[in-house]
């Protein structure tokens, strides 16, 4: 298995994070003019019934007990964390008694499809194949398919290079279910995959299946165990072309206290995927050769604050993909510094703004050699177009 | 280079003039070479606001009056209370820092000591404020401010929606819109164990010119 010695130290030094990071945070609340009531019930303004029913569930309050002001703005919070509303008021009237109350939840629908889009384009000067690359990426979603809280989304993404008339363009169907069966600690991922690869030296069309069940544990930590069922036909210009099958086990581990995958502030996210492939498969057409490997991906990535608009991102990464049998193995580390003038600002389109920087230097054990990339640009968070990215890189290995 | 400290001086002040800006309404009249400022609330008290402190929830308020100008931003003046309206008594309860609570009897009374506590009252050098530059104030109400160690929390319910990254580089980013919920939690620029808020409502001055006052 590919995964080299760093990559283990990092993972060790994060597990300890982890457990270090996971006790309940200790917290202090101005109570000075807040009141206990008594819960009797729970009626909603506007959300239909079966969002009122999750509005019911993530307050987590029931009839005749005890709940403080402090509870209620954790509701609050809890129900804004569904991503269902653009606005959530909570407010209390008179029960059947003094001192026991109704709580009034009233919201504002927000629109259940999204949209992420980037455009990158640069200049690569790696090995002997220099010039302009580009790609783009747009991806559609829909985050509560039929009422209930499951994601579907639908992504595509092209690059090409203008030097050796490289392109490559994928697609990539996703459904989850972050609460499988209701289940607060349970999810679900499904994905189908189709890639076209078109560079100089061969050409292959590859399709990817895979089924994950993944559990969370601890605070912010997950596990994840998978099917997937991957199909390549690989032609080579140089050497013998045939078709690749193969069927894995899925392992991965994940811990994420970052506060937004797109605009962290803070926080540190670890992925660590190993691909344990079982009954695979190489034919050429003549022959067919049997084999079984591992694979595996990890990346690693922390934020730190430095001022209210400026945030630093440290990542490691590895890559490990088995293109035409032979291991290509990518290792990479940077870092990000981000400037965010926009934060949260209401009443405009662009709601977040953030310009980044990111130099970074990868090794390829495959074709060998170290890569030293640059991206700049920026990121934006718009009513109208959803994410986008907008960036420039260059190359050099 | 306004120095601040001879600016910052706080007095009786006579209004001869008043200008209505933007929703924050500020009064200039000079005193003996010297331009004196104050600050009469504002127009309009954001509906949110108004709906928070109905809502029969006691509600955290941090009022910070600001001046900037292209070189700087001060803190003039702040204030950290709390209000509650009970809904039996129907009066709202009031409690400033370390004081007393007070029970008002209705919303007229409430907006009325709340645009009071905005008032400023300072005293500018004219020898100082000669620069051809503008210069604004503003009031922030940061209302049920989120701390650090709340913030905490806040991660933990988020990890409850996270599905993992895609397995595939495309699209690895359709977790974010989980994250993107946070957007209603303002960041604040006040204090490092302030994460974020509930709201946070700025009411701003127009931009008024040095120039402009010296003419006075």
């Amino acid at each position: 298995m590919k995964i080299s010695f760093f990559t283990l130290i990092f993972l060790f030094i994060n597990l300890t994070t982890t457990i270090v990071l996971a006790d309940e945070p200790k917290m202090e609340e101005d109570n000075s003019l807040s009141q206990d009531f008594v819960f009797e019930e729970l009626i909603c303004d506007q959300a239909s019934k079966s969002k009122c029913e999750r509005i019911k569930k993530e307050a987590r309050f029931k009839s005749g007990e005890k709940i403080s002001d402090k509870d209620l703005r954790n509701a609050k919070i809890r129900i804004q964390l569904l991503g269902l509303f653009k606005d959530v008021n909570l407010s209390l009237k008179k029960g059947s008694a003094k001192g026991k109350v109704v709580v009034a939840v009233e919201t504002s629908d927000r629109s259940p499809v999204y949209t992420i889009m980037g455009l990158q384009a640069g200049y690569g000067d790696v090995n002997d194949s220099n010039g302009l690359e580009a790609n783009a990426d747009f991806t559609v979603g829909h985050r509560d398919i039929f009422g209930t809280g499951k994601n579907l989304s639908l992504s595509s993404r092209g690059w090409g290079r203008t030097s050796t008339g490289s392109t490559t363009g994928s697609a990539l169907l996703r459904y989850s279910d972050p609460n499988l069966l209701g289940h607060r600690k349970w999810f679900l991922n499904f994905e189908l995959f189709a890639n076209k690869e078109d560079f100089n030296y061969l050409n292959a069309d590859n399709f990817v299946g895979s089924l994950e069940i993944g559990r969370r544990y601890g605070d912010f930590s997950y596990w994840t165990v998978g099917y997937g069922k991957g199909y390549s036909k690989i032609n080579r210009y140089y050497d013998e072309s045939g078709t690749f099958q193969e069927d894995s086990l899925i392992l991965g581990y994940g811990y994420n206290t970052q506060d937004d995958l797109y605009f962290p502030t803070s926080g540190s996210r670890i992925n660590l995927k190993v691909a344990i492939q079982l009954d695979s498969s190489i034919s050429n057409g003549l022959t067919t050769a049997n084999f079984s490997n591992l694979l595996g991906n990890f990346d690693w990535r922390t934020t730190h604050r430095l001022d209210n608009k400026l945030f630093l991102t440290w990542f490691i990464e590895q890559r490990n993909n088995q293109l035409e049998q032979d291991d290509f193995l990518n290792d990479g580390l940077g870092f990000e510094l981000g400037f965010q003038p926009v934060r949260n600002r209401e009443g405009t389109d662009i709601t977040d703004m953030r310009f980044y920087a990111a130099p970074s230097i990868s090794s390829y054990s495959g074709f060998g050699g170290v890569e030293s990339n640059l991206n700049v640009g920026v990121k934006l968070r718009s009513k109208s177009f959803g994410l986008v990215r907008l960036g420039l890189f260059g190359s050099h290995r | 280079m306004i120095d601040f400290k001879n600016l910052l001086t706080f007095g009786f002040i006579f209004f001869i003039s008043q200008t209505v800006l933007a929703n924050m309404e500020l009064s200039f009249q000079p005193i003996n070479g010297n331009i004196a400022i104050k600050s009469n609330g504002f127009n309009d008290f954001n509906k949110q606001f108004i709906k928070d402190i109905n809502s029969g929830l006691s509600v955290k308020i941090i009022q910070i009056i600001r001046f900037n100008d292209r070189n700087k931003t001060v803190n003039l003046h702040q204030n950290v209370f709390s209000i509650r309206y009970d809904l039996w008594d129907e009066t709202f309860l009031f409690k400033e820092a370390q004081n007393t609570i007070q029970k008002i009897k209705n919303l007229e009374q409430l907006i009325a000591l709340l645009k009071n506590k905005t008032t400023i009252n300072l005293l500018f050098s004219k020898k100082e404020a000669s620069l051809d530059r503008d210069f604004f104030f503003e009031t922030i109400y940061v209302i049920n401010p989120i701390t650090k160690e709340k913030s905490g929390i806040i991660k933990k319910w988020m990890a409850e929606k996270f599905v993992g990254p895609s397995s595939q580089e495309v699209g690895s980013e359709t977790n974010s819109f989980i994250a993107g919920m946070v957007n209603s939690l303002v960041q604040t620029e006040l204090d490092k164990n302030i994460y974020g808020a509930d709201k946070q409502i700025v009411f701003k001055s127009k931009k008024i010119n040095y120039r402009t006052l010296e003419a006075l």
